[in-house]
């Protein structure tokens, strides 16, 4: 294989993890609380791109267009546990997922409503030019994907390894009696970990919608690569979800490169699914442990 | 106007109220019109055979179960309603029988985690780790480590809880619960699972809290274990209180004899 041909399936790979690893952090927020597999994440991608767009094509700036997307998407994170997920927290947690797939349809039935099927999209942030390096093309997007991933990583890494709410948090998912008999509140919890979650996927809408474009219909398939990357990593753990994302993102990309006929997402999707059989507790061994 | 109290008579003052207090589960009568107090910095003992209603009393003091019938208050504050973190944070912590710790951290941060709510610093200095949120949370480890310190575990603040002794994560529960601020202590069967030593450790522990002024309730049905550090006990059997007193005038007590001490046998089996 050609060297810059290589060099580009590393960097297209890279671009690509990080984004399904950013996409990874949402589950793994709401997870890490709640155990609950948030159907409804890729939705938050979707939405945060969407109204990205809108307010940046009315004239808004950038970055209080990302921070406005951001405010609103972790408003319906909060208002879906509130008003879906709350009523139903005493209800078994296969409920609360399906209550999420259904929470992901009408936000996807909202969108259509609101935006029609039409796919939007945006320039590169502050239009950085693309760049060269041995004959690979870095996309100007592809820097502010990375970056803002490592920002929001390091930011998670540290706020639930290293912070005393953090640990609480993840007390609540741990061992739920436990936590609320040291006075932690754990709907208090969820609820900020919904919020939090949608805030990560609307700041990943904004990532990629210069990549790839948004519409009404893009958040069910983010929800199922996230969703699976971050299970391959490990979702208990933030190393899980870059390893994972990374993983995939590199299988997807070199399958991409060097098959020709377009079958690359089945057969990277094929791979994961292998992968995640053989070690059915992720790369990291961390599912099913806090 | 303050009044100052001697500790005599501030034993006397009850730090939780129990009163009229029923429960059903369905058509099942767990408990009828329970009344009883527990003087603050005392031991008191719950005991009765198994399905006396013990451990669901424990819950509805600490909200975990709400309650029914009648009024629990604690420090002249009724809990009736209340939810159970909140009931924490006024001072009352229950253990529970398989203790629930936290597996997924330290011993130290577990005992960290019970004290979360007097963080100062707010959620954006403390992910950005700035100078204020160190110095919280350097508080807060240092608190966390006397009150390892006061249980003996000290040395093992570093190590992942689950891979102490049963007896030894039954303490770390314990301080976890201390670091809480707790000011009483519902201890569902402490006692369980414990090896002689153990059982010796954690009486002495109780006891060195009551010289802190911390009040304990404690439900377990091995008697014989409990008469020594016990101020009260309290008696119950299908749901109501049978007998209440000093160990001993409980132990002469006829129909305690009849419901459960007088067989004599299942406590010391049990305990075997």
């Amino acid at each position: 294989m050609d060297y810059s041909i290589a060099l580009q399936l590393f960097f297209s790979g890279l671009n690509l993890g990080s984004i399904y690893t950013a996409l990874g952090l949402g589950f793994f927020v709401v997870y890490s609380v709640t155990r609950v597999l948030n159907l409804a994440q890729g939705e938050f991608v979707m939405l945060g791109g969407m109204l990205v767009v809108t307010f940046y094509t009315k004239g808004i700036p950038l970055v209080p267009s990302i921070l406005l997307a951001v405010v609103i998407t972790s408003l319906a994170g909060a208002g879906i546990y509130r008003f879906i997920i709350f009523p139903a927290r005493k209800f078994p947690g296969m409920t609360k997922v399906f209550l999420t797939l259904g929470c992901a349809f009408i936000i996807q039935g909202i969108a259509l409503h609101f935006w029609g099927w039409e796919f939007r999209s945006l320039a590169a942030f502050f239009d950085t030019p693309s760049i060269q390096i041995c004959g690979a093309t870095i996309f100007g997007q592809t820097p502010w994907v990375i970056g803002a991933t490592l920002i929001m990583v390091a930011g998670l890494f540290v706020f639930f390894g290293h912070t005393i709410q953090g640990k609480a948090l993840r007390a609540c998912a741990n061992e739920p009696l436990g936590a609320r008999t040291v006075g932690i509140s754990i709907e208090r919890m969820a609820l900020f970990s919904f919020a939090l979650a949608a805030g990560i996927g609307a700041v990943v809408g904004a990532l990629i919608t210069p990549l790839t474009m948004t519409s009404y219909s893009m958040g069910l398939p983010l929800t199922a690569k996230g969703l699976l990357a971050a299970f391959v990593g490990g979702i208990t753990r933030v190393e899980g979800v870059i390893l994972g994302g990374l993983v995939y993102g590199m299988i997807e990309s070199i399958t991409a490169g060097l098959i020709p006929w377009g079958n690359h997402n089945v057969i990277a999707l094929a791979i994961l699914v292998g992968g995640l059989l053989i070690r059915r507790r992720g790369i990291l061994l961390t599912a099913g442990k806090g | 106007m303050k009044v100052n109290l001697s500790f005599a008579e501030h034993s006397k003052v009850p730090i939780l109220e129990v009163k009229n207090v029923s429960m059903t589960f369905g058509i099942l009568n767990v408990l009828n019109n329970v009344n009883f107090s527990v003087p603050e910095g005392n031991i008191l003992v719950m005991i009765g055979p198994n399905g006396a209603g013990k451990s669901t009393m424990l819950k509805l003091i600490s909200g975990l179960i709400p309650l029914q019938k009648g009024n629990i208050i604690f420090r002249r504050k009724r809990l009736n309603g209340m939810a159970p973190n909140r009931i924490a944070l006024l001072g009352i912590t229950q253990l529970f029988q398989d203790i629930r710790i936290f597996s997924n951290m330290s011993v130290i941060e577990n005992v960290m985690v019970g004290s979360h709510f007097n963080a100062e610093a707010n959620l954006l200095s403390s992910g950005l780790r700035l100078p204020r949120a160190r110095i919280d949370e350097h508080r807060l480890f240092e608190t966390a480590r006397r009150h390892l310190s006061l249980v003996g575990l000290e040395q093992k603040a570093n190590i992942n809880p689950t891979s102490l002794s049963w007896g030894h994560q039954k303490l770390v529960g314990i301080a976890r619960a201390l670091a809480t601020g707790s000011q009483l202590l519902l201890l569902d069967e402490p006692y369980s699972g414990l090896s002689g030593l153990e059982v010796d450790n954690l009486n002495e522990l109780i006891l060195k809290l009551k010289n802190q002024g911390i009040t304990s309730l404690i439900v377990e049905h091995l008697t014989d274990i409990l008469m020594g550090i016990a101020d009260q006990v309290i008696v119950l059997d299908h749901g109501e209180k049978i007998a209440e007193g000093t160990p001993a005038e409980v132990q002469n007590n006829k129909r305690v004899i009849d419901a459960y001490l007088g067989s004599g046998q299942p406590a010391k089996e049990e305990r075997q």
